[in-house]
């Protein structure tokens, strides 16, 4: 199994970070693992990274609704940024809305990164098959 | 006789000797003399005619001739008379014969003596412009043709007495270009003063047929012909004629009873009906129905031009209607609205369809109906599905964010139970049954706002009554007294001790609440947070305003998202995404609204209308 540097965590739900750290962990092998609660703490870190020449995490989770900045707004953002790598975005939801299904879509087709869309729960294979460097 | 002709032998040997062409008869009309040139002239000898009647001579001129002898005779001078070559056999050239009497010694009139000259281009002409003036002058009065003279520098205008009688004025009236226009009815007065503009300015002549509002209020068709005069560079005089062809252009009541007669039906059939005409766009006829739509007579109608009751809704659509009618002979059916005489403005629906008469008058024939009743129930059913639309979008949403929300709690349990099966550290275990407690908090915390949610929906039907304002905001100040204390806050309340407004106790009560604790909530962090209440007045809604000095919204971003549900849009702990959702429900729910003002770092105003009703 290939190591992963960094992995970025973006919910604002404690138990659901805690959920995923401990999947993650259990099943793949990586640097660091980063947590931030909401979209806007999250793109900030980010573009920091991004300004100071840091390694990009090369996976991203990301939750949907969340306060602030939600998870599209977030992905707008982040996919402006000029990232010459393509990065592993897993969007992982509990919704069942239609139109979330379509926003990803959308997504998904105008950006070189590989965005995934998931249904919470999410069990071990299923991480441990989204959890591969793209 | 004997005695003037032997005096008349004897002194007339002078015209042997003359130059000229001279011709002497008596009052016999009989050829007593001609001088040699006259001879000459008519190619005739003397010896041949001498005595002979002279009217004989000249048969084809004899009638004319023969008055202006007779007028000769009775001493008449100086009568000309041309003589028109193409006419007679004796000579090839045109000529004017003069006639004047002949008299003797004692002033007796015995003859004639006619001096034949041979005719000038000029006198032809003026000949000519006599004759024909002659003759207009009687085909004008016929035809009504009036003419005109437009002193451009000097600003006159002058015209014949027929304008006046067009114009149907007294023949005292002093015209001038401005109170001439003004006599045109709106539409022609523009195309008057454009072609008027234009003669002056490019020289360009006009013949325009257009409507004239005479002074007894009759509105004519008026032919009017202009020609602009220049001298070098400058337009110095229009010339024109004003001709009144109302009679030709407009139809006759018997044309109206003539395209009648073919629909026979007109007055019986239970919709208001109209006849134009299609090339003037006059009313030819109205049935009993539209004058009882309209609560006008037939005659505020008739002959008038349909434009003039119209409004400019329906004066844009003309130009499409006049396609319609000249591709497929008829229009769509188009709805429009109608202030009738007693004010009651209605909604109509007009339909229109091309017809031809007899003779070739052409026609519209339109129908009109009141759809007044009938576009409000229209309306009605409109609103009702919209709303009902809205409230199962609500629904669906409300559907989603639930699911959403329950699916996030079963999730987690599921999660930490998985954790705590394939544990046996009694510390992590620990930490596990923690994070399930929390997990059940939140379970609780989110079931309880969708109780919230749903009481609302459910309490729609209670009645809504008066409440006093300040008595319902103390209740909810003691309620939130300690909030209010430990973020150091103030709130100044201008609102008068007898403003009241129309709400659900239960509701007044949760809106209050909730807005002044947003107000705290989100308060700026380096102000204390200052919220002032007020109210306004409106003809529908008493209107409570909450202004505060906190940490403010973009509305730009957030807008749309604002009333939502679960929507937050500030790092705060207690922050549910379910207060505003249901503040707004509320409002609806009484029929109400909210409005917001908000410039973020500065404050937010929310105001809440409620309505009076």
């Amino acid at each position: 199994m290939k190591k992963i540097s960094d992995i970025t965590i973006i919910d604002d739900d404690a138990i659901t970070v805690f959920g995923l750290r401990k999947l993650i962990s259990s099943s793949v092998e990586c640097n660091s693992i980063e947590s931030y609660a909401n979209g806007k703490i999250a793109i900030d870190a980010l573009t920091d990274f991004f300004n100071n020449d840091h390694q990009i995490p090369q996976i991203i989770f990301l939750d949907i609704n969340m306060p602030i900045m939600d998870g599209w707004e977030f992905l707008e953002a982040f996919l402006e940024l000029p990232i010459k790598e393509r990065i592993r975005i897993n969007i992982v939801t509990s919704s069942i809305d239609p139109r979330d299904q379509k926003q990803w879509e959308f997504f998904k087709s105008k950006s070189h990164h590989l965005i995934t869309f998931n249904q919470k729960p999410i069990d071990r294979n299923t991480i441990t098959e989204i959890t591969q460097v793209s | 006789m004997f005695k003037s002709q032997n005096n008349s032998s004897f002194s007339l040997d002078w015209i042997n000797q003359i130059p000229s062409s001279i011709a002497i008869i008596d009052t016999n009309f009989k050829l007593i003399r001609a001088s040699p040139r006259w001879q000459a002239n008519y190619q005739l000898d003397l010896n041949d005619i001498e005595g002979k009647n002279f009217i004989d001579l000249f048969p084809e001129l004899s009638q004319e001739l023969q008055v202006r002898l007779k007028y000769s005779l009775d001493g008449l001078r100086d009568i000309k008379f041309k003589y028109n070559a193409k006419d007679c056999q004796y000579s090839s050239k045109n000529s004017i014969w003069h006639l004047n009497p002949w008299k003797d010694g004692y002033g007796n009139i015995i003859g004639v003596i006619i001096k034949v000259e041979p005719i000038s281009k000029t006198q032809e002409l003026e000949i000519e412009l006599n004759k024909t003036k002659l003759i207009l002058n009687q085909k004008s009065s016929v035809a009504k043709i009036g003419s005109w003279d437009y002193d451009v520098q000097n600003e006159t205008l002058n015209w014949t007495p027929i304008v006046n009688k067009i114009y149907g004025l007294s023949s005292e009236f002093k015209p001038t270009l401005e109170n001439s226009i003004n006599f045109y009815i709106e539409e022609s007065q523009e195309i008057i003063k454009k072609l008027v503009s234009e003669a002056i300015n490019s020289g360009k002549p006009w013949n325009e047929k257009l409507q004239l509002k005479k002074s007894d209020g009759e509105v004519i068709w008026v032919n009017t012909i202009g020609r602009p005069k220049f001298k070098g560079s400058k337009c110095t005089r229009i010339i024109g004629t004003i001709q009144n062809i109302n009679e030709s252009t407009i139809p006759k009541e018997s044309k109206i009873d003539e395209i009648l007669s073919d629909y026979p039906l007109f007055e019986k059939v239970p919709l208001g009906m109209a006849i134009i005409d299609i090339t003037t766009g006059h009313f030819l006829n109205v049935n009993q129905n539209f004058s009882k739509l309209t609560c006008f007579d037939k005659e505020h109608f008739l002959g008038h031009n349909f434009k003039k009751f119209i409004n400019d809704q329906i004066k844009n659509k003309i130009e499409d209607l006049k396609n319609q009618l000249k591709e497929h002979g008829s229009f769509k059916p188009i709805k429009c609205t109608y202030k009738n005489q007693k004010n009651h403005n209605l909604n109509i629906k007009v339909t229109g369809t091309l017809i031809e008469g007899k003779s070739g008058v052409k026609g519209v024939l339109c129908t009109v109906e009141n759809i007044t009743l009938q576009t409000k129930l229209e309306r009605n059913l409109k609103n009702t599905i919209a709303s009902s639309r809205e409230k199962n979008e609500q629904l669906l949403n409300f559907a989603h964010m639930v699911s959403h929300n329950l699916k996030t709690h079963a999730t987690n349990f599921s999660l930490l139970l998985n954790f705590l099966n394939d544990e046996t550290g009694k510390i992590q275990r620990n930490k596990y049954m923690n994070m399930l407690f929390s997990a059940s908090d939140n379970l609780s915390e989110t079931i309880k706002g969708l109780r919230e949610i749903v009481a609302v929906k459910s309490s729609v039907n209670e009645e809504k009554k008066p409440l006093s304002l300040n008595e319902s905001l103390f209740v909810v100040e003691q309620n939130i007294a300690g909030l209010l204390k430990e973020a150091n806050g103030k709130i100044i309340n201008e609102i008068p001790e007898t403003t009241e407004v129309k709400a659900l106790p239960a509701y007044l009560n949760s809106i209050l609440t909730n807005c002044i604790t947003n107000s705290i909530k989100y308060r700026s962090h380096d102000k204390k947070p200052i919220i002032i209440l007020s109210v306004e007045e409106d003809k529908n809604y008493t209107i409570f305003s909450i202004e505060d000095n906190g940490l403010g919204i973009d509305l730009e971003k957030y807008g749309k998202q604002l009333f939502g549900l679960y929507k937050t849009f500030h790092r705060n702990k207690d922050s549910r995404g379910i207060g505003l959702y249901i503040t707004k429900n509320q409002m609806d729910a009484m029929n109400g609204k909210i409005t917001v003002e908000s410039t973020p770092n500065e404050g937010t105003t929310f105001r809440f209308h409620f309505n009076k009703n």
